[in-house]
């Protein structure tokens, strides 16, 4: 982890929250992955770190900044706390400008969210669940976790196949 | 009654329309629940079923590349990713909605969990796995592959208990659809009813309303048609509604005549302007009056207008504390009652001039004729010495019952006279009535022997003493016999009676058998000064004054006098003396009571 890294993620911030618009924003280079590679964001974005996508690898997702959500999901029993960080925060770190995330997991499973989903509810990129790391048999490595249990208009069945697990790439469009 | 049958009715199809609705709403709820319950277990049970057979075809392929692919194609890191993606569907068998729903069907879960044992196991060895190691991969392998038969047996069960939901949710739906369809046609058939009867109620109504309305305009123009004034009040004294008579009347004070004025504002109104002459000089005082009787009206009364006219005023409250108030004009009445009671007034100051001349005559008269009949009777008797010829002595004797005639008629007519004049008193004693009719009938008896008539007495023994004027009660029965025998023609019988009536009273009665009258008649001898115009009676004497005089005896006696007749059979005089003369009930003693007759 450089202080160079830093810098450039903290700037990026900085010039989402002074200039608005990330149309607006200037294109800035993401910090390199030096671990594995577990998500890959391409499409409409300003910040990349390799070619045209943005590769993260956990160590670049959990400095986005990671928060706990506690819900329930139509695939377990009880109530699960998974942690993760938010997609909204991770679409404003890569630059995102586009309407829709293309959300794709490792067998390939594809599914079209809204960005207004992000914007209009914290919904994370969950990497842990009850604390230990989602391992793929677990939906890991990555999985989008809807509140569901906070925003009861969440519940529609409509939404759980936004809920993609195993996801490895996020294509901004 | 009516009112009451049609709130049931209402009620009823409200009730009929809230269950329809409610059962709709029920049924739609269902239907939703169905629908969603279809959706989910069509698309989510068989999509995980499904995905776990190809993800574990998907893990057996990449498996088989990596052990025989020249060049190798894939690694074993993809090994173990399939491996962890089939690993990552099993636990969805057994937990979650899916989980819930699968332990239904077949052994799903026990495929799952048999499933999971053998990856758990084949895990060291598919990590560790080389290309060289063909035995050990055959081993996995052939396990991995005995997955597969079960899953796609789970698949199968899944789909047969799928179908079997299907069919018995399409029955449900079906019976769902069914009653929404009679649920419509119940709130259609009842909305309808509904509606007709309210069509209905707003035809009756608007028919009621309009008969209201032309009632109401047929009364008006009944009140208008009034002779009399008319106006109606409401409960706060205001004007509701008057008639033209009443605006003509209160035409000085027409500015204020409009719906809403007080009653009290009106009067006002027209005593300030001086129209009831009796309330001038005391105008408040007389409203105040006029205010009570308002209020609390009683009887009519009447009040004379400055115009000269008379109205009568009748105020009646109405039901709803309302007053109505009629003016009718009595000034023709008023002015006739006056001439009535002025001529009234004269005749009476004539028959008084009239009664006190005959008083005044009758003593003059009398004075001479006792002159007259004292000598006649010296003379006839002959007291003096002979008068010469028999002829004078018949002389004398007519004389003197002519003078004896005239006598009765001057004191028939002086006692008319004085009891019209109210100068009459009785003069009161027991009286025992036979022996009074005894005496009467002892001055008749030459009178009727010489016209061949019998006087038959009846009079009860046992009858009470009766508290009257010897006298006059001896006067009643020499006039009414006297004139039964008088007017008997050829003989004949008279019947003179007395006994108790039934209310206690004492009844006394002649009768006879004579020619009888006609009713007409009746009426008129019982008048002073007429007599019949029968000329069989004409030529016998008599003043015409003395059944009136009979009348007029009784009446004073506090009794009746009755007179009956009929023309070829004969008459009956009544004379009723009433209970409160009766004294005690034994029989009258002769000469007894409470003093004897004169």
């Amino acid at each position: 982890m450089s202080s160079r890294s830093a810098c450039s993620l903290a700037a990026a911030l900085l010039a989402v929250l002074l200039l608005g618009p990330p149309a607006a924003a200037p294109a800035a280079a993401l910090a390199e992955p030096e671990g594995r590679v577990i998500l890959t964001v391409s499409g409409k974005i300003r910040n990349r770190n390799g070619g045209a996508d943005a590769r993260f690898d956990r160590a670049m997702l959990e400095r986005i900044g990671e928060q706990d959500l506690r819900t329930t999901t139509p695939w377990t029993d009880g109530k699960q706390t998974f942690r993760g960080v938010l997609v909204r925060d991770l679409l404003a770190a890569v630059g995102a400008w586009g309407d829709t995330v293309h959300a794709i997991a490792i067998n390939d499973y594809s599914y079209r969210i809204p960005v207004s989903d992000f914007d209009a509810y914290p919904v994370i990129l969950a990497s842990r669940m009850n604390g230990e790391l989602l391992r793929i048999r677990e939906k890991g490595p990555l999985w989008i976790i809807y509140p569901r249990d906070e925003f009861p208009e969440l519940r529609e069945k409509a939404v759980e196949p936004r809920m993609v697990w195993q996801v490895r790439a996020l294509v901004i469009e | 009654m009516r009112i009451g049958r049609l709130i049931t009715v209402y009620s009823v199809l409200g009730v009929i329309i809230l269950a329809f609705s409610a059962s709709m709403i029920f049924s739609f709820n269902n239907l939703r629940k169905y629908e969603q319950l279809a959706r989910n277990e069509l698309t989510d049970t068989t999509w995980i079923l499904a995905q776990a057979e190809v993800e574990l075809i998907r893990f057996l392929y990449v498996l088989d590349l990596y052990m025989y692919a020249e060049p190798p194609v894939v690694s074993k890191e993809d090994v173990i990713e399939h491996m962890e993606i089939f690993w990552s569907r099993l636990p969805l068998f057994l937990e979650g909605r899916e989980g819930r729903r699968l332990a239904r069907i077949g052994d799903a879960q026990e495929t799952a969990r048999r499933a999971l044992e053998t990856l758990a196991r084949l895990e060291p060895v598919l990590t560790g796995l080389d290309r060289s190691d063909v035995g050990e991969y055959q081993a996995a392998r052939a396990e991995l592959h005995g997955l597969l038969a079960p899953l796609k047996r789970t698949l199968i069960d899944a789909r047969q208990w799928q179908d079997a939901a299907d069919n018995i949710r399409t029955e449900r739906l079906d019976r769902i659809y069914a009653e929404l369809i009679i649920a419509s046609i119940g709130i259609l058939v009842s909305s309808a009813c509904l509606a007709l009867m309210l069509l209905h109620e707003i035809r009756l109504a608007h028919r009621a309303q309009s008969a209201e309305k032309r009632a109401l305009l047929q009364l008006s123009e009944a009140i208008e048609s009034f002779s009399d004034a008319f106006s109606l009040f409401d409960k706060d004294d205001r004007l509701v509604m008057c008639n033209q008579r009443f605006r003509e009347m209160y035409a000085s004070v027409d500015e204020l005549l409009k719906p809403g004025v007080k009653f009290e504002t009106l009067i006002r109104a027209r005593i300030e302007k001086g129209h009831v002459p009796e309330a001038v000089g005391r105008e408040e005082e007389w409203i105040q009056m006029r205010m009570r009787r308002h209020r609390n009206p009683s009887d009519d009364f009447e009040i004379l207008q400055r115009d000269g006219c008379w109205f009568r005023i009748s105020e009646r409250r109405t039901k709803d504390g309302g007053c109505v108030c009629i003016w009718t004009d009595i000034t023709a009445m008023k002015q006739r009652q006056q001439d009535l009671a002025e001529q009234q007034r004269r005749a009476d100051s004539a028959n008084r001039a009239k009664t006190d001349f005959l008083l005044t005559m009758s003593h003059e008269l009398r004075t001479p004729l006792n002159a007259i009949m004292g000598f006649s009777e010296v003379m006839k008797q002959e007291m003096r010495g002979p008068l010469g010829s028999s002829q004078y002595v018949e002389y004398a004797n007519d004389i003197y019952q002519s003078a004896r005639h005239l006598l009765a008629v001057i004191n028939n007519l002086l006692d008319i006279s004085r009891i019209e004049a109210g100068r009459m008193e009785l003069d009161e004693h027991a009286v025992a009535i036979g022996e009074e009719v005894e005496k009467a009938l002892r001055l008749l008896e030459d009178e009727a022997s010489a016209v061949d008539v019998s006087l038959v007495r009846a009079v009860d023994k046992d009858l009470p003493l009766l508290l009257g004027d010897p006298h006059k009660i001896q006067q009643i029965v020499i006039n009414l016999a006297g004139n039964a025998i008088r007017y008997m023609q050829g003989g004949g019988r008279v019947v003179i009676s007395a006994f108790r009536d039934g209310e206690g009273g004492i009844v006394l009665c002649v009768e006879d058998d004579g020619q009888g009258m006609s009713e007409e008649d009746v009426q008129r001898v019982i008048s002073p000064f007429v007599r019949l115009s029968n000329p069989l009676v004409r030529q016998q004497d008599g003043t015409g004054l003395g059944l009136p005089l009979v009348k007029a005896l009784v009446e004073l006696h506090g009794g009746k006098f009755e007179l009956t007749s009929t023309p070829g059979e004969g008459t009956v005089a009544v004379a009723h003396f009433p209970c409160e003369r009766v004294l005690g009930d034994g029989p009258a003693m002769a000469g007894g009571g409470l003093a004897g007759p004169h």
